[in-house]
């Protein structure tokens, strides 16, 4: 197996260990460890993920894929989400969308050719005040301005 | 106890049990697919949903505990119109496959549409697609778009077989069940799960294709593969056997068989099967008639006797044959001939016994009838003479004439005991096909497989079950109980017994154990022994 | 200016932080709770206070607590459902974002009146930046010995755990959420056996909203009749609003139960947009039915919204305004049920996701005479039929859309096309 945690997140795992009674229960804390040391949650990872906690591989995807934070398929280094429920899209989650859209040339659901962004919908965020809302990896954006917009992704490296 | 009503009729039942449970014992049918007896209870699949006074909402019948004074109403105007309403549901992603799918005619999904759903569905979308076909392992296919999310194949795998190869993926409309990239549904109980699919999401692929199951025969029997005995079912048609499933016997199999004795009849139809008997001639065995066959078994058995003795005769019995069969050596043996060597052929251990989480068991012993053989080979107190014993005296010459009843779907003798076999002056042999054994015998007698015969089988348990043929013997095959009464006659012995179920009378009036037995007692469920 | 409870120090700076928190009553409630009062006295306490669950439910919480064994040979747990995820709802964000402490504060003492020593904060995985502050607070509270072992030398031991979702709606229902936390898929439990009974790895268990638990300190240190004081009869207390949508000063609004939607809406939120027409407002969060604009003269509590054929839910107030198609919404909504139903049961799967494709039909001018009924059919083989009260949750919408706004979808039908003049566009209120 080519995939491994490193000495941090090993730490990180076996502290989780100790706040839940069985080894079951701390597969969605272990799955939010591997996505950030790995970036995606592929076959390989959550093979090494069942491994490390006594569970079949297909009770491990099983999870993974019910959640819509999980990246089981390949991503890019951002992954923009647009929030496009309805308070949003009173506010113009659609515009925002299209906006995006046309910026990076790619389609909802697609990834830039370089690999650098991904473009998602996504449903409500929870920030409804300060619609439109989007998120990048694990950073909120709030009360959203096409100019806003542009300078959100020119700074991103 | 508690006293409820179900559709009007009073019942008392005991307390705790569901309403499904309660409307079993009453005998009404409540419409259901994820519950199943030996699994437990999701309540996810809502078509059990029934009305019960005073309770405002329908309520789901297989998780719905009874209470003193229950009134329950299966077919009220409310559930008449919701199970219309739901079954329109299960039918939305569901594809218009009933014309090439394999579980039309025993499909639960088909049966309930026509008894309580709607002619027509109001569904005008465009469906959810997925993969058409998987293959989960060496046995299953998935036809994807088919499954109805019931959830029965992957608690299977969970709490009977305890493998886990099964799981749910993705959410809502988008679920499907799949194996894990790269893994195999492939443990050994793994057809199981396509008798658990309510729908044919679940598919054999051995059954894939090959008939409307309203054409087959069913003939309920025993497993033949291992001592447990799973209860059978064999489906057939055009005197061939389509495919094996088990009957539910909760004192044996419950409601499972393993793969080895689901998919492992195919030596049934062997293109070499043995149809007439047959006399080794210079080096080839060339084909007889019952007649002559009778006729030199009874010579070559009469001139050995009076040359060397009643003693120089010996027969083994078959661990692999009905109990009826095994009875007529000995009778042979022991009442016509008057020879005491009788023993019995046991195979080495090859197998493992494997236990499985839920407690269902394949057992190491692969012969279906071992202990009932003993049985039968076995004299009040008398320890009867062992195979190799046999074996022994026939290279040394003390016995000249064996009688060897085969049977097994495959036998593998070791060097020493094919060369042995060589030395007897005279060697009968019964079998099914050419084996190890047929190769040196000097006369062949075709007989039966399981499928072809009536006749018990005694499993590990002690338990006594019937077999019933499903297909006609080949060629003029017979069982083994006919042949060697035929042979006790010719050679002078009053031997008669009109049917196997005689045979069986004079079984349980003889062996211990077996007394009070009667063969139609037996059932299709079998009998333990005393 | 009404006094408020729970957004009493959220503009103090730092208050976040433990050493000005404690300058604001931070923790007294913890050292009266534990000092003087018995964990029975607790559950009484708020029984009387009336405080009702306000994360969408409404049930009295103190009754809640009540239904927890006294001497369970399992361990008890609380959880703090933090899974916010009702469209229009965010005032559990702000809670625990700017006064976590206040949260903690109730977790513990709630913790010690069911005698439960682990607790744990389900907060959706979204939340990203309440997370990092909830994790320092918490730490906070440890090096403080509010809690661990023998929190304030009472003898009360109690661990907190931040547990975090990965993205779904459903994990906000009780028995959903214990499922997420045991390590599976969030899929819903059937009920009975009931949390209280049988709930987080076979424990007694209670699970409560964010806004319940951080009113707990309050009732403990003020008293219920003080408590009692706010609100109505039957809908005691302060309530957080949130109020989005076509409004012109969106945000939560913590005010007395019982408050006129009319007020929430102009005299707070500043009236509509542009100055322009109110058409619809959901009043509680998107599973609660939508009132129309000559509907708002209603008061905000529990049983007034339920007498007006809707519910108080979770609060969240959206606010549509004339530019709104209102089929567009429903369609919008029920896209949001379709993504969120976790597929378990029949009902809920396959019928919401073929509400969500008859509604975008209609919404794209291809709708069919007899559309409607269908929809209302459909709406009634799922209710109460489903597992759990997501399938009713999606009817909401549904149901109160076509009811009374009938003529729009109609006219959808019949023409072909929407025939609203819609407006998309980014609000960007000054």
């Amino acid at each position: 197996m080519a995939v491994e945690f490193s000495p941090q997140a090993e730490k990180k795992f076996e502290e989780t260990l100790e706040r839940y009674p069985n080894k079951e229960a701390v597969l969605l804390p272990v799955l939010h460890l591997a996505q950030q040391e790995f970036g995606v949650l592929s076959d390989e990872v959550l093979e090494y993920v069942a491994g490390l906690l006594a569970l079949p591989p297909s009770r491990v995807k099983s999870v993974a894929s019910f959640y819509t934070l999980f990246n089981i398929k390949e991503v890019g280094r951002y992954v923009i989400r647009v929030c496009y429920t309805l308070p949003c899209a009173l506010n113009g989650a659609e515009e925002v969308m299209e906006h995006i859209k046309k910026r990076l040339n790619i389609e909802v659901g697609e990834t830039t050719p370089d690999k650098k962004f991904t473009l998602l919908g996504c449903e409500c965020l929870g920030s409804c005040n300060t619609a439109p809302v989007m998120q990048i990896n694990d950073r909120h954006y709030e009360n959203l301005s096409l100019e806003k917009i542009d300078q959100i992704l020119d700074s991103l490296e | 106890m508690a006293k409820i009503k179900i559709d009007g009729k009073e019942l008392q039942v005991l307390d705790g049990i569901t309403i499904l449970e309660a409307s079993d014992i009453a005998g009404i049918e409540i419409p259901h697919f994820c519950y199943h007896k030996e699994l437990s209870i999701r309540g996810s699949c809502r078509m059990c949903l029934v009305e019960v006074e005073k309770m405002p909402k329908l309520v789901p019948a297989c998780s719905t505990t009874v209470k003193d004074g229950m009134n329950i109403f299966t077919r009220s105007e409310k559930v008449v119109k919701y199970r219309k309403g739901v079954l329109e549901f299960f039918l939305i992603d569901h594809p218009l496959d009933c014309p090439i799918c394999d579980q039309a005619g025993e499909c639960t999904l088909q049966d309930y549409v026509y008894n309580y759903g709607s002619a027509v569905s109001r569904f005008t979308e465009e469906k959810e697609h997925f993969q058409r076909r998987k293959e989960f392992g060496p046995h299953v296919l998935h036809y994807t778009e088919r499954c109805i999310l019931c959830g029965r194949c992957i608690r299977f795998c969970e709490e009977i077989s305890g493998t886990r190869e099964l799981a749910i993926f993705n959410r809502g409309v988008r679920c499907e069940i799949d194996v894990f990239p790269g893994k195999r549904l492939d443990n050994k109980l793994s057809g199981n799960v396509v008798d658990l699919c309510p729908v044919g999401a679940m598919i054999s692929k051995e059954f894939l294709f090959k008939s409307r199951v309203w054409w087959l025969s069913r003939t309920e029997s025993i497993c033949p593969i291992c001592s447990r005995g799973c209860n059978i079912e064999i489906d057939s048609r055009d005197n061939k056997i389509l495919r094996v499933r088990p009957r539910p016997n909760p004192e044996v199999n419950s409601y499972w068989m393993c793969d080895d004795g689901r998919f492992g009849w195919d030596f049934v139809h062997r293109e070499d099967r043995l149809t007439s008997p047959l006399e080794r001639e210079g080096g080839e065995m060339v084909p007889i008639s019952w007649a002559q066959a009778i006729r030199l078994v009874k010579e070559r058995l009469s001139q050995i006797i009076s040359n060397f003795g009643k003693e120089a005769v010996a027969a083994i019995a078959s661990p692999y044959l009905p109990n009826e069969d095994n009875y007529l050596l000995r009778v042979l043996l022991h009442s016509v001939i008057g020879s005491p060597h009788l023993a019995l052929y046991q195979p080495p251990q090859v197998g493992e016994r494997m236990v499985f989480p839920s407690g269902f068991t394949i057992e190491a012993d692969k012969t279906p009838n071992l202990s009932g053989a003993r049985d039968m080979t076995t004299t009040e107190g008398k320890e009867p003479i062992s195979y190799r014993e046999v074996l022994r005296r026939v290279a040394s010459g003390e016995i000249r004439a064996l009688y060897f009843l085969g049977g097994a779907p495959k036998i593998s003798l070791p060097v020493e005991e094919r060369e042995t076999l060589k030395k007897a002056d005279f060697l009968v042999v019964h079998d099914y096909a050419p084996s190890e054994l047929t190769e040196w015998a000097e006369v062949v007698l075709p007989s039966l497989t399981f499928a072809e015969r009536e006749g018990t089988f005694t499993n590990f348990q002690g338990r006594a079950q019937q077999l019933k043929p499903a297909l006609l013997p080949p060629g003029e095959a017979k069982p083994d109980w006919e042949i060697l009464q035929e042979i006790g006659r010719a050679m002078g012995g009053e031997v008669s017994y009109p049917s196997v179920e005689k045979v069986f009378e004079e079984v349980a009036g003889t062996i211990s154990g077996y007394k009070g037995l009667s063969y139609k007692g037996l059932g299709s469920q079998g009998k333990a022994k005393g | 200016m009404e006094e408020k409870i729970l957004l009493k120090y959220i503009d103090i700076p730092d208050i976040q932080k433990m050493e000005v928190y404690q300058k604001h009553d931070g923790y007294q409630a913890v050292a009266k709770a534990l000092g003087e009062h018995k964990p029975g006295d607790i559950i009484e306490l708020v029984k009387t206070s009336g405080l009702r669950g306000r994360g969408g439910a409404g049930f009295p919480a103190g009754l809640k607590w009540s239904f927890v064994p006294k001497d369970s040979d399992k361990p008890v747990y609380l959880c703090c459902n933090a899974d916010e995820g009702e469209p229009g709802t965010f005032k559990d964000h702000l809670l625990m974002e700017k006064n976590p402490h206040q949260l903690i504060e109730g977790i513990i003492i709630s913790a010690y009146a069911v005698n439960c020593h682990q607790a744990y904060i389900y907060i959706r995985g979204e939340f990203y930046q309440p997370r990092k502050v909830l994790e320092q607070a918490i730490k906070e509270a440890y090096e403080h010995n509010y809690l661990g072992k023998d929190i304030l030398g009472q003898g009360f031991h109690l661990d907190l755990s931040l547990h975090v979702g990965a993205g779904s709606y459903i994990a906000g229902e009780e028995t959903g959420l214990l499922e997420s936390l045991e390590g599976k898929r969030a899929e819903p439990r059937l009920k009975p056996p009931f949390p209280a009974a049988v709930g987080l790895f076979k424990g007694p268990t209670v699970i409560n909203n964010v806004e319940t638990l951080s009113n707990v300190p309050h009732i403990i240190l003020r008293g219920p009749e003080w408590f009692k004081g706010f609100g109505t009869e039957k809908s005691t207390g302060t309530k957080l609003f949130g109020l989005s949508g076509h409004i012109n000063k969106p945000g939560v609004y913590e005010l007395p139960m019982g408050i006129l939607l009319k007020e929430l809406i102009y005299q707070y939120g500043g009236g509509i947009i542009g100055g322009r027409k109110l058409k619809a407002v959901i009043p509680g969060g998107s599973s609660t039915p939508v009132l129309t604009a000559d509907e708002i003269d209603v008061a905000m509590d529990f049983e007034s919204l339920q007498a007006a054929g809707t519910m108080l839910g979770s609060a969240g107030v959206i606010v549509m305004d004339e530019t709104t198609c209102m089929v567009d919404a429903l369609a919008n909504l029920t896209r949001f049920y379709a993504h969120e139903s976790c597929g378990q049961c029949t009902p809920c799967r396959e019928g919401v996701s073929w509400m969500e494709k008859i509604v975008r039909r209609i919404e794209q001018g291809k709708g069919r005479k007899g559309d409607l009924e269908l929809l209302l059919d459909i709406c009634d083989n799922i209710s109460f039929k489903t597992l759990c009260p997501m399938g009713d949750a999606a009817l909401g919408p549904v149901v109160s859309f076509i009811t009374k706004f009938r003529s729009e979808f109609e006219d959808h039908i019949v023409q072909g096309r929407c025939p609203i003049k819609k407006d998309k566009s980014i609000k960007g209120r000054g």
